[in-house]
């Protein structure tokens, strides 16, 4: 399946080449965290996962269309 | 022999115009160590309680520190402090640039300013002297003239130049102070200070180096960041402040419409991304930093930007951006170059309009009392008319010059309720109802709303967000609403870590969590400077030292338990965004507020620090001070 993924601008330096929205392929029935691992993306690193433009889990199973945002720590300043 | 200061305070009486030289001993440093807590230091001594913010029996001291002006990066901070004419109590403002540095290779460590000159005058420190001079012909001019003329009048375009500008003049009561027109002592309207002394600028120039216990090892330190640090193109450096304004909204805390809401649908445009893809033209830094987040832009007609004013921050684009639902970036950076041609807060500019405009909008404010300006949340003409008037105090702006907190009295009807000020100071662009430290931070912050009180709670959610804290013995996540003890421990310890930090001057976005200076390396490089056998120990206890000071310094001016509390729009829930029905508790607020003065050794229902207390981080001089709130 595929899912949309967008990276606000700190993450982007664990895919620095796929830029801020691009397409994942994923296999069926993985979760939120998967794809995390798939993109490398420290847990502690991001502050927010959006999933449909909701707040989403780590845990939330993806489905085919789905689109996710991660969102970087940002903490004042 | 001093290590890393001058042994150095300069007086500067402007009633009488004498100058003298105070050389404090290497234990007041050493307890007080800079920034805020040494001007507390000097304030609880030499001011009077209930001394009129805008007369001559203020104090204005402009404060470095034992580390100000050293190579690492960071270390380039120094503190404006004074009675503040916004809350009444305690005020100060950090700003970095180059100003703090030149001062202390100009042989000083902080200028103590009493009195008010009979007419505008300049101060002139170089080389270990200090001369007052005229500035009549300065009176009334844009900063960047300013700056122009006291380099070609004092024939070194090297010398570093603090200033107010025509708002300062004017007493508006956010005006601040700024050093190469770009770095900002912007808070608590100590501008507007500086310009009841009619002083207009303090220009600044040295030669001296500052001497270093242990070069080698400083040196050490600060080329091991340096290698380990990646400029990293979507980061701080590469994209600015105003990167996070776009990541808040999706994230439904970017501060939009006087607070009603966390979500700005043109997040995108005002970003630190945007920024860079259009009136970019540099970036800029601070003495001795290669992170270089600050900003250079450009724009053309109908807005345009001259650069030598820097670019907007991210509390610049959500202030004068998403709070009043303005997303015309080049508009933005406009209003950024005027708040600073005439010396102007655009915090507090921002949050005062933004009351203005909700009043209008709920029919409080009509266009007769705006002079005609159709005060609509998004008009970005207003807003950049009205920084003029504000900066002149002309009609409309008249009101507005005084911020929300005296606005809204003046104006009644209720219009209280869009003020959204805390002690008077107008709130800064984080949202409490997201992170809920913050709600906390707001409320007993001494200087009114601040958000730098601490690392916010994003920090913190997971196991490995807490190694770049375990120093402070933080060690257990908390989700950012979490508002338990748990949630109060956490942030006494960060905030003690931030006063620290404040007290020797050193920027945030250098050390952990932000940058890359980790704690206990800081407190390595603060004992190669000073040559101390010093500690992560005795460095909190400085921070301490300030919450308790500064503290005392509010009780006595009648600030207190009845101040720390939060505008009524915090306890309602958010109107948009994905944390759409999140609000402050008031009871758990209530019980969060109680336990933060438990632990701080406070009276946990009046917020008095106690005697022993004050004993104990050893200042019982103080003490009797207390008998007189
Ligand atoms: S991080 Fe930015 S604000 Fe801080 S010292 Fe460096 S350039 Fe200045």
């Amino acid at each position: 399946m595929r899912v949309k993924v967008k990276v606000y601008v700190d993450l982007q330096r664990y895919n620095p080449d796929k830029g801020e929205e691009f397409t994942v392929e994923i296999k069926e029935g993985s979760r939120v965290k998967d794809l995390m691992q798939l993109l490398q993306l420290p847990e502690h690193r991001v502050m927010l996962i959006l999933k449909n433009e909701r707040i989403g889990k780590e845990e939330d199973l993806l489905v085919d269309g789905d689109a996710i945002s991660f969102l970087p720590v940002v903490g004042g300043g | 022999m001093a290590f890393g200061y001058n042994g150095k305070i300069l007086r500067v009486d402007l009633s009488t115009r004498k100058i003298s030289v105070e050389e404090p001993e290497e234990k007041v440093y050493r307890r007080y160590l800079g920034g805020g807590t040494l001007s507390l230091y000097y304030l609880l001594r030499e001011l009077k309680p209930h001394s009129d913010p805008l007369g001559p029996e203020n104090i204005l001291i402009f404060c470095t520190s034992v580390m100000s002006g050293l190579t690492a990066p960071g270390f380039n901070k120094y503190t404006a402090a004074a009675k503040s004419p916004l809350t009444s109590g305690f005020g100060e403002s950090e700003a970095g640039g180059w100003w703090g540095p030149e001062l202390k290779s100009a042989g000083f460590d902080a200028i103590i300013i009493k009195g008010k000159a009979s007419s505008p005058v300049y101060l002139w420190v170089h080389d270990d002297q200090a001369e007052i001079r005229d500035a009549s012909h300065l009176w009334g001019k844009m900063t960047a003239e300013v700056q122009e003329s006291l380099r070609k009048e004092l024939g070194d375009n090297r010398i570093r130049i603090a200033q107010i500008g025509p708002a300062g003049e004017n007493l508006v009561r956010y005006a601040c102070i700024l050093n190469e027109l770009k770095h900002v002592n912007g808070r608590a309207g100590l501008g507007a200070v500086m310009g009841s002394k009619k002083l207009r600028a303090i220009a600044v120039r040295g030669k001296k180096n500052i001497e270093v216990f242990n070069r080698e090892s400083a040196l050490g330190i600060v080329k091991q960041l340096r290698e380990s640090y990646v400029d990293d193109p979507s980061g701080l450096g590469q994209l600015g402040t105003a990167r996070v304004a776009p990541i808040l909204s999706a994230g439904g805390m970017l501060p939009t419409k006087n607070f009603i809401t966390g979500f700005f649908e043109k997040a995108e445009d005002i970003g630190g991304k945007r920024m860079k893809e259009t009136i970019l033209t540099g970036r800029g830094t601070c003495h001795g930093c290669f992170i270089r987040c600050k900003r250079e832009v450009k724009a053309e007609k109908p807005y345009e930007v001259d650069p030598i004013y820097g670019g907007p921050e991210y509390e610049t684009v959500a202030a004068i951006g998403s709070l009043l639902e303005i997303g015309n970036l080049e508009a933005i950076a406009k209003g950024n170059e005027l708040c600073g041609k005439y010396g102007i807060d655009t915090i507090s500019f921002g949050t005062t309009l933004a009351f203005a405009m909700e009043s209008y909008e709920k029919g409080i404010l009509t266009s007769k009392d705006t002079d005609g300006l159709d005060l609509k949340f998004g008009n970005h003409e207003a807003m950049l008319e009205c920084i003029e008037r504000v900066a002149r105090r002309e009609g409309f702006g008249d009101l507005l010059a005084e911020g929300p907190e005296m606005a809204a009295k003046k104006i009644g009807k209720g219009a209280e309720k869009f003020a959204l000020h805390i002690k008077g100071q107008p709130l800064p662009m984080h949202e409490p109802r997201g992170k809920k430290s913050l709600a906390l931070a707001y409320a007993v912050s001494p200087t009114g709303a601040d958000h730098l009180e601490n690392p916010h709670d994003p920090f913190f959610e997971k196991e490995a967000g807490l190694i770049d804290i375990h120093p402070l013995g933080i060690l257990d996540p908390l989700p950012s609403l979490d508002f338990s003890t748990h949630k109060v421990r956490m942030f006494v310890y960060l905030q003690q870590y931030y006063n620290w930090l404040n007290s020797i001057g050193m920027c945030i976005f250098t050390a952990k969590p932000f940058g890359p200076f980790p704690i206990t390396k800081i407190v390595e490089y603060s004992r190669a400077i000073t040559g101390w056998d010093t500690s992560l120990w005795e460095m909190l206890k400085v921070g301490e030292r300030f919450a308790n000071m500064a503290r005392v310094f509010n009780l006595r001016e009648g600030l207190g338990e009845k101040d720390d509390r939060l505008p009524e729009r915090l306890h309602q829930p958010l109107e948009g965004g994905v944390l759409k029905g999140e609000r402050i508790d008031p009871e758990e607020f209530a019980q969060a507020r109680e336990m933060y003065y438990g632990m701080m050794g406070w009276d946990p229902q009046s917020g008095v620090p106690s005697k022993y207390k004050l004993e104990e981080l050893d200042i019982g001089w103080i003490v009797p001070q207390l008998s007189r709130t």
